[in-house]
């Protein structure tokens, strides 16, 4: 199948922006797709999913344009914005500004010390949505994605939380450049929010998650990501005492304490399919995965339990009970509370012959089926809301900017 | 590295701190559902939450501080926008969303029946010895017992009727109209 001719705006290195058909297949940075080079398998290559318009590149450049952004001496206005922070003075509207003017790659650094400084104060409170917006768009036109991953995933010190329009901007982003894990791990952020409401944003989400479970990483990734191997030094014997009015019992909140990604990607895909693919084939898989890979066989077995109890149509694909079964394989011999692994594993084997022999396990090849819903022209019509309503999101943040630095509100 | 040793108060919470829940979370958690575990523990059939509707945090290093207000349930009766303030208890813990309908749509299994007082109660002897003594000095000396007058401090916390208002209690939303002098229901 010959690549298809795609329209695309081109930012020449005069930042002049024009519009092309192109017969190659170019991303709107005006680079080459690798994609384009391969052979079409049909199945599991996929170029972008999001067409060009979906950014509003020209919308959001004209913001450029407004009195408030146009005269900002960046570097100084960067020095007098972290001085405000140090004295606790720093404003929403200063750093909103600041976001929204961002252009080039050096003033990210700035970016980031201006939202770690101005999260450790009170007026963190005050951050305005477009500020999320802006940091999210400045990262990913400045193709520094791993920064800003870095920065999404310390809520705390940066509070920095995409809306769906960024989040779905970035998640094709690496998926244009296959990088599944990362796709997936802004597929967990939104998780760990609970917000898949935006319908292209589950599609994303789900789509990122299905093809990184089906590409994983050679590489092991280690559970404990954030710990840190301390050298040994002379004073390892010394006893530090550390006084504090109530001491803090260990917490383990099964939530934003979660680390592992397998995990992670497992709690994903269970919420996904069950709250938002519910009453479907592919939820039903998909949250069974997804209950395997975040170790709750107990919650995989009472599903399985609902669906093949009588009376009920409900179907599930042959390849999602292979991999729960994989899943359950792999769970250690010793007791999940009260049940032994013998249990569940007996239990399933029972549930999974009911479903097998009532004719509801379905031999439907799950891939064929996420592409299918994740398809290139059901997408390009649902970007119809979302274009429209970032249109409405610019001219709404710029009156509020401009209310904000004309009347101090 | 040095060994750290920690020394203070033990507590029985089960959780993080309010604010540690809400900045993760986007907006600080408006609209989201937070519980706090000794509430869980000590009513398991009554659901206590509170619905964040605005939360202000200090941003200490450790996310303990802040203010923050909230739709209070307490055992089921539902009180209004509260000011929340043991978000420094490093007790709550977040309700996801697909589990929120049980406290919401919960409805008591079994009728509120209040514990009903008696408006008078007997003196302890020795006070009892006492008045009979200052009341034959005073010339009324009687047989009769004298009666305590009972009062209770009619609170959320404190359920309990008199028994002359026993016929008020049936309406559970009464039980917010009597506060505490320290009880801080937000600002209007």
């Amino acid at each position: 199948m010959a690549a298809p001719r795609t329209r695309v705006t081109l930012r020449t290195l005069s930042g002049i922006y024009v519009k092309r058909y192109s017969p190659l297949n170019l991303n709107h940075h005006g680079t080459l797709c690798i994609s384009a080079a391969l052979p079409w398998h049909g199945l599991q290559l996929r170029r972008t999913l999001l067409s060009a318009a979906y950014s509003c590149s020209d919308t959001w450049r004209r913001r450029l344009d407004s009195p408030v952004l146009k005269h900002v001496k960046m570097d100084q206005f960067a020095i007098e914005v972290l001085n405000n922070c140090s004295k606790a003075q720093a404003t929403a509207v200063d750093v909103d500004i600041f976001a929204c003017n961002v252009q080039e790659p050096m003033h990210l650094t700035d970016l980031e010390n201006i939202l770690f400084k101005f999260r450790a104060t009170p007026n963190t409170t005050d951050t305005l949505d477009s500020t999320h917006y802006a940091v999210v768009r400045a990262f990913l036109e400045c193709g520094q994605r791993h920064r800003l991953m870095e920065i999404l995933q310390n809520r705390l010190h940066y509070g920095i939380f995409p809306d769906h329009y960024s989040s779905n901007m970035l998640i094709d982003s690496f998926i244009k450049d296959k990088d599944y894990r990362g796709a997936a791990k802004v597929a967990i952020l939104m998780m760990l929010q609970e917000d898949f409401d935006n319908v292209l944003g589950k599609l994303l989400a789900l789509y990122a998650c299905h093809m990184d479970l089906n590409h994983p990483l050679g590489v092991a990734v280690p559970a404990a990501e954030n710990e840190v191997e301390t050298p040994v030094t002379d004073n390892d014997d010394e006893v530090v005492i550390k006084r504090v009015h109530w001491i803090k019992n260990k917490f383990f909140d099964d939530h934003f304490d979660l680390v592992d990604h397998e995990l992670l990607l497992g709690k994903t895909l269970a919420m996904l399919g069950g709250r938002y693919f519910s009453d479907t084939l592919l939820g039903r898989s998909y949250e069974l995965i997804g209950w395997g890979l975040y170790r709750k066989w107990a919650i995989g077995i009472e599903r399985l339990e609902k669906w093949a109890g009588s009376g009920s149509d409900d179907s599930i694909a042959d390849e999602a009970l292979d991999k729960f079964k994989c899943s359950l394989e792999s769970m250690e011999e010793d007791k999940d509370g009260d049940v032994a692994k013998s249990d569940f594993v007996e239990k399933f084997e029972r549930l999974s012959q009911k479903l097998k022999s009532s004719g509801a396990a379905d031999k439907i090849n799950l891939n064929e089926l996420v592409l299918q819903e994740a398809d290139e022209a059901i997408l390009h019509q649902l970007e119809h809301d979302d274009i429209a309503a970032q249109q409405t999101l610019f001219s709404r943040c710029f009156e509020e900017r401009n209310c904000h630095e004309k009347w101090g509100c | 590295m040095p060994i750290i040793k920690v020394i203070g108060r033990r507590t029985t919470f089960r959780g993080k701190s309010l604010f540690t829940l809400l900045c993760n979370l986007k907006n600080f958690g408006k609209g989201r559902m937070v519980v706090r575990s000794l509430f869980e523990d000590r009513y398991p059939n009554e659901p206590s939450y509170y619905i964040i509707t605005k939360a202000a945090p200090e941003m200490d290093k450790e996310f303990d501080f802040g203010e923050a207000w909230g739709s209070k349930v307490f055992r089921g009766n539902a009180l209004g926008e509260w000011k929340i303030k043991a978000g420094h208890k490093a007790d709550w813990r977040l309700i996801p969303k697909d589990e929120e309908h049980k406290y919401l749509q919960w409805k008591p299994t079994v009728p509120f029946e209040p514990k009903v007082i008696p408006k008078e109660a007997l003196f302890p002897p020795l006070l009892r010895e006492m008045i009979f003594r200052e009341m034959e000095k005073a010339g009324k000396a009687t047989d009769e017992d004298p009666k305590l007058p009972i009062t209770i401090h009619e609170t959320v916390w404190n359920r309990a009727r008199l028994e002359s208002n026993a016929g008020e209690i049936s309406d559970q939303t009464s039980l917010g109209s009597k506060k505490h002098l320290d009880d801080q229901p937000a600002s209007p």
